[in-house]
């Protein structure tokens, strides 16, 4: 029993220096730099200037709220995409199955970057796409490029994976006899998927939607090629304040109170939805 | 479940302890090696105001050079024809998108004495250069090693306000700040408060280069750029800016990035230099540069030497290079900007007489009566101006 809890410890050990050099340690100097001071030309000094904090909520709670609700709406467009996609490939792939993964994965072997600005040619102006959307009315001054949707679109098309795996990997350990016996109980499939189906695969979308919704807040690249001024995301902000104006504490700042805005966010997502869906406590009772 | 465990064994526990510790003092150190990093509450920045030191020049230039710049501000054939001619190798480095980005960028380094390896700077403008020159991050330049500079810069580039006797600074190009143009989607822009009409709402792009936006769009306001601007001015024409963003009639803010939509056609009009907008058309005839009706603004580049610069030899050996008229004249064929070397003129019109008189490379006084130099701020109000345009093309 000794030695086995000092293995506990000695197997803790290397993830906790590691986490303490690249994360506390980083943490802390994030934190300090954002109550200094000063500019690049003067040197900034440490002082425990506060003031930072209220101007990130004043000047940029546009950019705040517009991060938040771009990565909400692209987050419940990806379940809605990959949900019926992993279920399709989880429960009906057959012998194909591996290979249609691949398939969803494929585009992610070329870098985020490419993707990104292989949309932008898709969806420039002249392209054929847009014109038949166009025609068709489904947007509005000709254009797709520099609106709000292309963003939207954007981030939904990169951070499908982080969605499909997690909900196929739970759909796929669900042990068909659960809706086998279901249906012997007389439960329609509607109902057999509703009841069984979804609760059982809740793990996966927990996780699938908190590793799309969050990197997706941070984003920066989507809004950037995709997007015009009018659409920067607090990424963009951030990006600009560190390397255009050299801004250092308020971009600093800035960082922190998106991280506090997530967790928060997360904290009550995790309260509704629940964290026993993610730890999958909820299925002991059937286990 | 451990945490029973736990008490019932009161040895392993000490163990256990033991680790505790060790990740403890491990995290302690970390700590302190995150306060060390700091600089005891010193934190990023501070520009050095000792006395700048001059770029010291060897006999020969040897050895590898770097140099930064902006992209398509060169003759493809200048850096292999100086390596021939010199020995040195030569890395031309294009990682200028915009003034301030490549400021930043290199900021941290030069606060350090670094230059990252680079000899020569040939992108910033004169209010970067001005800039530096105050933080001590220039080094004078020795007269005695570019004697062709001494030579063959022309009168009027000599002597600017911000360098007086060209201490730290020799002018690498100037250029035309007006319009570039799709003429078959956009032929009746004529003026940059036409970059205004709603007709190409969401269409027109604009540069993130403050005083070459602001300064072409001022002038078509009325405002005199030649004299002091107030602050109001400046603010009025941030103004019209931040109004046609919020009204979706930019499609974006550009650095070096502006080119594509244009020849796509997605943007039709933009704040562009006649050069860069000369090499556009030879992709796509159907972008041109169009000199405002109100007037453009002269911009000027400088090669400086940043201090850290690992072989001032060679950078002093390039500005010679290139200030030759045979030289410099492959550089005005290539990229249609204003040079700042006599004897170009008569250089080009030996294989090239048309171009001796395209307005654009070769202005007559009359062409240019209305342009204006880069306008300049200072101070105070520089800090205030910068920071409300930042609001609106970062916002």
């Amino acid at each position: 029993m000794i030695r086995r809890r000092l293995t506990g410890y000695a197997l803790v050990l290397p993830g906790a220096v590691w986490l303490a050099i690249f994360f506390v340690v980083p943490m802390y100097l994030m934190w300090r730099l954002s109550l200094n001071s000063g500019s690049v030309e003067t040197g900034f000094h440490f002082s425990w200037d506060w003031a930072n904090y209220h101007e990130a909520f004043t000047l940029y709670d546009t950019q705040f709220f517009r991060s938040f609700y771009y990565a909400a709406i692209a987050t419940l467009i990806a379940l809605a995409v990959a949900y019926p996609l992993a279920y399709g490939i989880a429960f009906h792939g057959g012998r194909f199955k591996h290979l249609l993964l691949l398939l969803v994965l494929a585009p992610f072997l070329t870098t985020y970057l490419i993707r990104t600005l292989a949309w932008e040619t898709i969806l420039n102006d002249q392209s054929p796409a847009v014109h038949l959307l166009n025609d068709l009315g489904l947007i509005s001054g000709g254009r797709v490029l520099g609106t709000t949707g292309a963003v939207i679109a954007g981030i939904t098309y990169n951070f499908l994976p982080f969605m499909v795996l997690p909900v196929f990997a739970s759909l796929e350990t669900i042990d068909r006899r659960y809706v086998e016996a279901a249906q012997d109980l007389y439960a329609s499939p509607r109902t057999a998927f509703w009841r069984i189906v979804v609760p059982l695969s809740a793990p996966g979308i927990v996780a699938g939607s908190l590793l799309t919704f969050i990197p997706a807040v941070g984003d920066y690249i989507n809004a950037n090629f995709l997007g015009g001024p009018n659409n920067r995301m607090i990424g963009n902000v951030v990006q600009g304040l560190y390397l255009t104006e050299r801004n250092y504490p308020m971009a600093a700042s800035l960082s922190f109170v998106l991280m506090a805005l997530i967790t928060v966010v997360v904290t009550i997502y995790l309260r509704l939805a629940g964290s026993r869906a993610l730890t999958g406590d909820d299925l002991s009772e059937l286990g | 479940m451990r945490v029973g465990s736990r008490k019932a064994e009161g040895g392993g526990s000490r163990r256990g302890a033991a680790l505790g510790w060790i990740s403890a003092a491990l995290f302690v150190l970390a700590i302190s090696i995150a306060i060390g990093a700091c600089g005891g509450g010193g934190g990023i920045g501070g520009g050095s105001s000792t006395e700048a030191s001059t770029a010291k020049a060897a006999k020969k230039a040897s050895g590898n050079l770097t140099i930064s710049n902006w992209p398509f501000y060169i003759a493809e054939e200048t850096v292999p024809d100086f390596e021939k001619a010199t020995g040195v190798k030569t890395n031309y480095v294009e990682d200028y998108n915009s003034n301030e980005e490549f400021y930043g960028k290199i900021q941290p380094l030069l606060a350090n004495g670094e230059s990252g390896g680079r000899s020569l700077l040939a992108g910033p403008s004169p209010y970067i250069v001005e800039r530096m020159m105050r933080q001590g991050y220039l080094q004078k330049l020795e007269e005695s090693a570019i004697p062709a500079v001494e030579e063959n810069l022309a009168p009027q580039f000599k002597n600017p306000s911000y360098d007086p006797g060209n201490e730290f600074s020799v002018p690498w190009q100037s250029g035309m700040m007006g319009i570039a143009v799709r003429k078959d989607l956009a032929p009746d822009i004529k003026s940059a408060c036409d970059l205004f009409d709603p007709k190409y709402k969401g269409k027109v792009e604009l540069f993130t280069e403050m005083r070459q936006t602001l300064g072409v769009i001022m002038k078509c306001m009325g405002i005199d750029t030649d004299k002091p601007i107030s602050e109001e001015d400046w603010m009025a024409a941030i103004d019209k800016v931040k109004q046609a963003k919020e009204d979706g009639q930019l499609r974006k803010f550009a650095g070096n990035d502006w080119t594509s939509e244009l020849l796509r056609g997605d943007v039709v009009a933009s704040t562009g230099a006649a050069g860069d907008t000369y090499q556009l058309e030879q992709e796509n005839p159907n972008v041109t540069w169009v000199m405002p009706s109100d007037g453009c603004i002269i911009f000027t580049n400088d090669m400086v030497i940043p201090v850290g610069a690992p072989n001032p030899t060679a950078a002093y050996a390039f500005m010679n290079f290139v200030y030759e008229p045979q030289n410099a004249a492959k550089i005005t064929e290539f990229t249609h900007y204003l040079s700042p070397v006599a004897g170009v003129k008569e250089e080009i019109a030996k294989n090239d007489p048309s171009l001796v008189h395209n307005q654009l490379v070769f202005p007559s006084e009359k062409f240019i009566e209305k342009c204006s130099p880069e306008p300049v701020l200072s101070g105070e109000e520089e800090q205030k101006v910068t920071a409300a345009w930042n609001a609106v093309i970062n916002g």
